[in-house]
Order: C-alpha cells, then structure tokens, then sequence
C-alpha cells in the first residue's frame, strides 16, 4: 500500500492544491511543498536499512500488487528495487526545487499549476515503480497531459507550438510502446499459455522469434523518443524553451530520465539478444547525439535552448552507457541521469531567476550578471563548470564511467563521443562569458533571496557529494545491476 | 409458449411510449409532458434492458439477442436516454410543432434496435428504413433553416441510394442462395464463397457499400460533414451514434456469419477502407474550423479505426486462442465512442450557437463546469489514459496484434497522432486567455440546469471510472460475449 499511497498522496494533494485556490493564493504553493516533502517519509525506512545490509540480494526493497483489471490479469503492481528508489528520490526532490522554483514566478491560477505538477510528478513515480506493463503505460500518458498544459497555459511566447509538438511526439513514440507491450505479451501467451502483463512473468520468458526484434525496436523508438536521442530530439529544444521554469526543471530533470529508465528496466533486460545486435548503431547515434548537442548548444542565441540542447548531448552520453552492455557504463548512465537531473535543472532554474529579473533570455542583451547579482552568477558559476563535467561533480564521475566502460566495447565511438567533453566545455564557458562576465547592460536587481539561496546550495552540495563519494549511490544502482540476465562484465 | 420472452420488454417499452405520444399529440399538445414520457419510457426500457445481462441468448427466425446485441441495446438505449434530457429546452426555443420530435427519436431508437438484433435481411431492411426515414424530418425539423433543409434532402436522396444499392445486394443474394436468413447464407449456399462467382462479388459489394454510406466510411463518406453541419445538434448526435453503432453491429454480424474473413479479396476491401477512413478522415479534419464537420470527420476515422476489430476476427492468423478479444474489442470500442461523443453533444446542445471552434476560447477560464468535461471528452476521444477511451483503444489494438494487422497498426498510428492534434487545438483554444471579456457563451436564459448538469455527470463519471476501473464493463462484456460463444 506503500507506494499506491505515495501516488494517491501527490494525486490527491493535486485536487487539494487546486480547490484551495478559492480559500488562499498562497494556499496552493504550500501544499504542494508540504505533499512533496510528504512524499520522502516512506523511503527513510528502506534507505536506512540498505545502509546497514549491504549482504541483503533480494532486489526488490519494496513490492506491491493490487488487483486491477482481471480480464487480462493486469494487476496495479508497484515495486522499488536500487534504480527505482534512486529516480524515485530524484523526483522527489527536483519536484521540491521546480515548487521553490515557481513560488514567486506564478502568480496567473496557481492552484491549477500545481496541480498540473503533482499529477506529472505522481506520473512520472508512477513509471519508475510500476512493475505491470499496463500499468507503466498508463502512467507513462498520464505524466504528458499535465506537462502539456503547464506547457501550453504557463509557457512564453510560443508555447502553443511547443505543446503541441512535445505532446505529439510523445505519444507517437507512446503508442508504439503500446503495441509492443501487447505484442510481447501475447507472443508470452501464445508460448506459456498464461496472458500477463506482468514484467517478472515476461522477464523469465525467453523470446527468440525473429519478430522480438521488432519489438524491442518499438520500445527502444519510443524511450528514445522521449530520452531525446538523435533523429527524436525536435521537440526538445522548442519545450524546454517555451515551458515555464518549473516545468522546465521537471522537464529536464525528470521527464528525460523515464527514457534512460526504460532501456534499462525493459529494453535491456527484456531483449538481451535483439539488444547485442543492435547495440553498435544505437551506439553510434549516442556518440552523434552527444556531438550535435554540444555544437547545436555552441550556436543559439536563447540561453535556455543553449540548456536544453546541452541536455541533448548530455542524454547521448545516457544512451551510450545503456547500449554499451557493461556493468561499468550502465553505472555510468544511472550516475548520469542523477547528476544531469541535478544540474540541468538547477541551470533551468537560473534562467528562470534571470528572465524573473531581466524578462530576457537572449544572450547578446545578459551580460556582466557578477556585478549585479554576485550570488546568482556565483551559483551559475558552479552549475557551467558541473556540466562541463568538473572533476570532483557528479558529473565527471558519470561521463566518466560511461566512457571507461564503453571503451572496451566501442574504442573508437567512445573517442568520438569524449571529443563532445571539449564541445561541453566551448558552450559552457560561453554560457559563463557572455552572462556572468562582461559589462554589464542591465539594471540591477534584487539578489537571490533566501528560498533561492537554500535551493541551489542544497542542490550544490548534493553535486559534490556525488562527485566526491558516489558510492552509496553506485551500490543502489548494482543492486538492480546485478539482477540482469545477461553476464555481466566486473 | 404464451409468454413473450423478456428479451422483447425494452422495445416493447419503447414503441408503447410511441403510440401513447402519438395520442396524446392528436388529444391535446403539451410539451412538457411528453417529455417526460419520453425520459420515463427510456428510463424503463434502460433498466429492463439491464436486467437481462447475463441472460442465455434468444433467437427467432429474423432477430437474435446474443451478447453483442444485449450489450448494443443496452448502449443504444442508454445514448437515447440521455439525450431526451437535452431535448426539452432545445425545443422550448424552436417556434415549429415540438412534440413530434419525442415521437421521431422514439421510432429511430426502436429502428436501431431491430437493425442490431436482426439476422434476416427482412426485418433488417425494415429497421433501417425506419431509422433512415425518421432522421430526414429530425434533420429537417426546422422548416425555415435553409441549411437543414438541404441537409435533409441531401440525406434522403443518399440515404435512399445506398438503401437501393442494399436492396438489390439483398435481392441477388436471396437469387443465389434461396435465402434471406443472414447465418444460413453459409450453409445453404457454401460453395458461392469457394468459387468466385461475379454476380455474389457484385452482391457482397453493393451491401458493403450501403454499410459504408451508413457508417460514413471512405469512400462513401462526403455527406457526413454537410449533414452534420446542417442538422440541428440533437439529430447529428443520433446520426453519430444511434444509426452508426446500429449498421456496425449488423456488419459485425454479417462478417462473422457470412464468413467474409475467408475471402481475401473482401478482407483487402475492408482493409483498404479501414486504412483510407482513418487517414482521410484524420485529414480532414486536421485544420478544420467548423465544430460540427470536425466531429463528422473525425467519426469517419474512429469508424476507421473501429473495423480493425472487425478484420482481427480472422481465426486463421491469430496469435493465440483467445476467440472473442476481436468481439470484446469491438464492443468496448463502441462503448468507449458512443459515450463519449454523446457527451460531446450535450455539451454542445448546452453551449448553443457554438459552430466555430473559436467561439470556444477561453472557455475554460469562463465556464469551467462546462470546460472541463469537455477536455476530458476530448481526450477520451484521442484515448489518453484514465478515460474510457485509453480503454477502447487498448482492447483494439490488443485485437488487432492478436490477428497480427501490422499495417494497419501502423496506420492507426499516424492516425491517432493526427487526431491528437486537432483535439489538442481545441483544448489549447480552450485553455487559451480571451483577448477581451466579451465572449459570452450561454445566454442567462438558457444556463444549465440542474438535471442536464447531472446527466452530463453521469456521462463523466462513466467515462472516467470506466476508464480508471475497466474491469466492470470488461467483465461484463467478457460474460456476454462467452455466453453466446457457449451456447
């Protein structure tokens, strides 16, 4: 009842924060924050004890099954292993920073708002936990139609385009996963006898008709869809660009990761061999991803498009570790997605102060912030410098990871994909150049205040504990690792 | 055997409250009145047509109530029922003679029944022409609207056509085989299906293409969006859901019956209509402005995406054994867009004089009790999860893996992303922040009252339970469906 409850609460805290509109303004704001906050209860436990039992194999921490839909034998089956607790938490806690985010930016119906962001992010921990393909599906569109409207009511200039391309996008990559689903669940029914959605049911099946490769092809479009990976990524840019700092920060620190999340949990697991033949190419859009991200990012004018085109290069390195089939680049792309969620979204939440301040995002007009605003450029500093993947940030330790193990495998994509490290570093000194330094051409404003200041530095600090001693959170993911059917690589 | 079976109690019900109305007009008018006769009489039909789920399946020589058409009837009445509620403050407003309408969408329901129980090409003919000839006065009803009047003429002489296309397919067959009995078609004349032969092809297409013409399927489907444009809302939506899911049914039936599926070159027919539905009926209306003709074009794609289950009823390429996921499907599909597109037209009857999408701007902002059903409609009509249509859409595509109908999946693919896009424009319109506060959508005189408001409450709350908690309908579905097969 864990973790249904856990959803129930952000959906329910929803409804309230949206009805408590007509009672308080500021009613909204604080429930949402105090449901988000909430929301980390149930996980002290099962963190507290991972701590201690580092001998414990079982690999679920937490396992749930509640009757749904018996027609079909689909079941509401939520479970938490290492890799889910992990995304679980970094919802948690980016939905916190995009709340704080928002909390003086919205002031047009902000009980709809939050409530918009609550049902994405119970969507969104509704995908890393559900164990029923139905259910995972389910929640999958539910986590789009609120992030289309915050998208399309909250967004700037051209936010109706942007909706509207992030929405269709999605759902065509969703629907494909949908008839893959179906179809590997009947090829299941058709070889046991036995119709579940299940994924423990259909992780122990071995397919091997020629038609499994089709399969794992619609699944792998439509995560990539959604990661962004190469051909995919259109929509990106304009989404990130148009949505509302908060939505944004969940964008970019969330939504993203269900991508990188589905090949590991599914695509991987589900199709090793399907997976092994088509490894090389996927590898070879990642490095591509990574190099076209990091040149398309060098070359906007619209600091947010240089941070979501970042994010493109950023997810290639995601991609690659996941295709690399060693245990030491899938370490690599869950540290990834941890350190990218941070970091992104802390660099989403700073455009959105400047644009708070300055009402522009456009790099030609910012320049020489450090001598208005020491606290936001000092911040801002940081986050550059994180992306650009500093050693001794989380995520160095990633790129890191995902090169060191995608080496043995692919040497020469791995040379090509590094070469996007020395791209990163181009646009991200730029970003720091054209913004922070300089003279400076606009008015001052008032500084980051103390809500701001607590935000980014909590957001500083975890960047430096993964960077310094990722450990815990490497044991946390081996844990799921451990579990994959195919050999593993030490 | 004295007794009538119970099976017959809801149609019963239903032209008695005919008959009665019809005196009650020749006595003395009184609108309100039989208005509420109306409601009452489908009210009982409703529930007498409720207590016989889970009943053994009945036939007689010319009609059949197995599960497919218990849980039709059980659609149909329910789709009928809700919208007399509507019908009352509509026809308040018009100057003509109002009490024959409650007489027309009476009779139209009754011909929807016995079009979706017949078996015999007799009393099928019979039941269509009395649905067809009771839309043409409902489509024309007010006399003095230029556009509704060619509307109906438009219908009438279309109508008419594709009935003469059937009634000669009916003809031919009955020449072929010695019989009009729908399942003896098989038995008594096997060997027509084996060999080719041009006379039964030319019969199968013509009743095909009065099928079509009915359920506005490419190609036969330029009259929808003029007629649905031209027709007062009421009647547009009995002419999206009653006469439609009626013909479906029977084409459901004619196709497992008559065995089409073991014909190749029908199957490619209805394969090539399916596809072309869908994508021409997305097309169309992708960029159109017109509420009425966006609705009209997007029910040729749904009608589309519909026959998937009817082509998944091959057994011969199937998956796995499961029998009646393709029947399953069908009928949860037609659940999922009755539903829902009735809905959709109660809001608009409540929204009257609404025919541009962008008189819907901002309403979400004005009129939420009226906006937020009708994005939520919306989006069951694009089958987003939590709503019935997510549901519809599953159990079709379920069907169509199943019998393993890649290409057309992939065009209910493209289709479905293109349909997203128009619904999308008309919630963003809808979310969008008016320019100016004069946009005013319901006239003071008109607001909603009270009893319109909780029909349209039942109608979200089916769409929305049903579509978070499927299994009671899909339990129920799945139990009829069985009963039939077992018998």
């Amino acid at each position: 009842m864990i973790l249904l409850g856990l959803i129930l609460l952000l959906l329910l805290a929803g409804i309230a924060a949206w009805l408590s509109e007509a009672v308080h303004a500021q009613a909204p704001k604080w429930i949402a924050a105090i449901s988000l906050c909430l929301a980390w209860i149930p996980f002290i436990p099962v963190m507290l004890s991972q701590e201690h039992d580092q001998q414990n194999h079982a690999q679920w921490l937490l396992d749930e099954r509640h009757a749904w839909i018996p027609r079909f034998h689909i079941s509401a089956h939520l479970a938490v292993d290492g890799l889910s607790l992990l995304l679980v938490l970094l919802t948690l806690a980016m939905g916190l920073v995009a709340v704080l985010s928002a909390w003086k930016e919205i002031q047009k119906q902000p009980g709809f708002f939050y409530f918009n962001i609550l049902w994405t992010l119970a969507g969104v921990i509704g995908v890393f936990c559900a164990l029923d393909l139905f259910l995972f599906f389910v929640c999958w569109e539910v986590m789009l139609v609120p992030m289309y409207l915050l998208i399309a009511i909250w967004g700037y200039e051209n936010r109706r385009y942007a909706a509207l391309k992030f929405f269709l996008f999605t759902q065509g990559g969703g629907l494909l996963i949908l008839i893959s689903i179906i179809a590997l669940v009947l090829l299941h029914y058709q070889d046991s006898g036995q119709l579940s959605f299940d994924y423990l049911d259909l992780l122990n099946h071995h397919l091997s008709e020629r038609i499994t490769f089709w399969i794992m092809l619609g699944f792998l479009i439509g995560f990539a869809v959604k990661l962004p990976s190469l051909p995919f990524h259109n929509w990106l840019p304009d989404a990130h660009t148009q949505a509302p700092t908060a939505a944004s920060v969940i964008l970019a620190a969330v939504l993203l990761k269900t991508g990188g999340y589905g090949f590991l949990r599914f695509v991987i697991p589900l199709f090793p061999e399907a997976v092994q033949t088509i490894a090389p190419y996927v590898m070879s859009i990642a490095a591509l991803s990574v190099i076209y991200g990091a040149l398309m990012a060098f070359s906007q004018q619209d600091l947010k498009r240089v941070v979501a085109y970042s994010s493109v290069s950023h997810m290639g390195f995601v991609l690659l570790g996941c295709f690399a089939l060693t245990a030491q680049a899938w370490q690599g792309a869950v540290m990834q997605m941890l350190a990218h969620g941070i970091s992104t979204s802390a660099l989403f939440a700073l455009v959105g102060a400047i644009q708070f301040r300055y009402h522009t995002r456009d790099l030609n007009q910012l320049g020489g912030l450090w001598q208005a605003l020491p606290k936001l450029s000092a911040v801002g500093l940081f986050f550059v410098i994180a992306s650009l993947g500093m050693p001794g940030l989380g995520n160095f330790v990633a790129e890191f990871l995902v090169l060191a193990g995608s080496f043995r495998t692919a040497p020469w994509l791995t040379a090509l994909a590094a070469s996007g490290l020395i791209l990163a570093a181009i646009y991200a000194l730029m970003i720091a150049q054209k913004t922070l330094f300089g003279a400076l051409r606009l008015p001052v404003a008032t500084d980051f205040d103390r809500r701001e200041t607590a935000m980014m530095l909590s957001m500083v600090l975890l960047l430096i504990v993964m960077g310094l001693h990722p450990q815990p959170l490497l044991n946390l993911a081996q844990q799921t690792l451990d579990h994959f059917p195919m050999g593993v690589h030490p | 055997m004295s007794a009538v079976p119970d099976c017959y109690l809801p149609s019963i019900l239903i032209t008695g409250s005919a008959l009665l109305i019809m005196l009650l007009i020749a006595f003395e008018r009184n609108h309100q009145r039989i208005s509420r006769i109306t409601s009452l009489g489908l009210s009982f039909a409703l529930i007498a047509q409720y207590t016989q789920t889970g009943q053994p399946p009945y036939h007689t020589e010319l009609l059949l109530f197995d599960g497919v058409t218990m849980l039709s009837h059980l659609l149909l009445i329910l789709v009928a029922w809700l919208l007399s509620f509507f019908l009352y403050h509509w026809l308040q407003c018009l100057d003509d003679a109002k009490e024959e309408y409650y007489l027309l969408l009476l009779l139209t329901t009754q011909g929807a029944l016995v079009v979706s129980a017949s078996q015999h090409f007799a009393v099928f003919f019979l039941g269509l022409e009395l649905m067809s000839l009771s839309l043409v006065p409902m489509i024309a009803y007010q006399t003095v609207n230029n556009q509704a009047l060619e509307a109906g003429i438009k219908y009438l002489v279309l109508s008419a056509l594709a009935s003469a296309f059937m009634l000669l397919a009916i003809a031919i067959l009955y020449l072929e085989s010695g019989t009009l009995s729908i399942p003896d078609l098989v038995i008594k004349a096997p060997n027509l299906l084996d060999n080719h032969n041009f006379i039964h092809d030319c019969a199968i297409i013509l009743l095909l293409v009065g099928v079509a013409f009915k359920l506005s399927l490419v190609p036969c489907h330029l009259w929808v969006a003029d007629v649905f444009e031209g027709a007062p809302v009421p009647t547009t939506a009995l002419l999206a859901t009653l006469s439609k899911a009626s013909l479906f049914v029977v084409l459901l039936r004619l196709y497992r019956f008559g065995e089409w599926y073991t014909q190749t070159q029908l199957v490619t027919m209805i394969a090539v209509i399916a596809a072309a539905s869908m994508l021409i009926g997305n097309l169309l209306a992708l960029l159109q402005k017109n509420l009425l003709r966006l609705i009209a074009y997007s029910s040729i794609a749904h009608f589309g995406y519909i026959l998937l289950a009817i082509l998944a009823l091959q057994p011969a390429s199937a998956l796995t054994n499961i029998t009646t996921l393709a029947s399953e499907a069908a009928t949860m599909y037609l659940f999922a867009y009755l539903l829902t597109v009735t809905g959709i037209f109660l809001i608009l009857m409540l929204l009257a004089g609404t025919t541009q999408i962008e008189q819907l701007t901002g309403l979400f902002w004005q009129q939420r009790s009226l906006a937020i059903p009708l994005i939520l409609l919306l989006l069951s009509l694009a089958g987003i999860p939590l709503t019935i249509g997510f549901i519809g859409k599953f159990y079709l595509t379920l069907a169509a893996v199943n019998a393993q109908l890649w290409w057309l999946l992939a065009t209910l693919i493209i289709g479905s992303v293109l349909g997203l896009f128009y619904y999308l424009r008309i919630i963003l319109l809808m979310i969008d922040q008016p320019a100016e506060e004069t946009n005013i959508f319901v006239t003071s005189s008109a607001l909603p009252t009270l009893t319109q408001l909780s029909v349209l409450g039942i109608v979200i709350v089916l769409v929305i339970y049903i579509g978070v908690y499927p299994s009671i309908l899909s339990g129920l579905i799945q139990e009829m469906l069985n009963l039939a097969v077992n018998q």
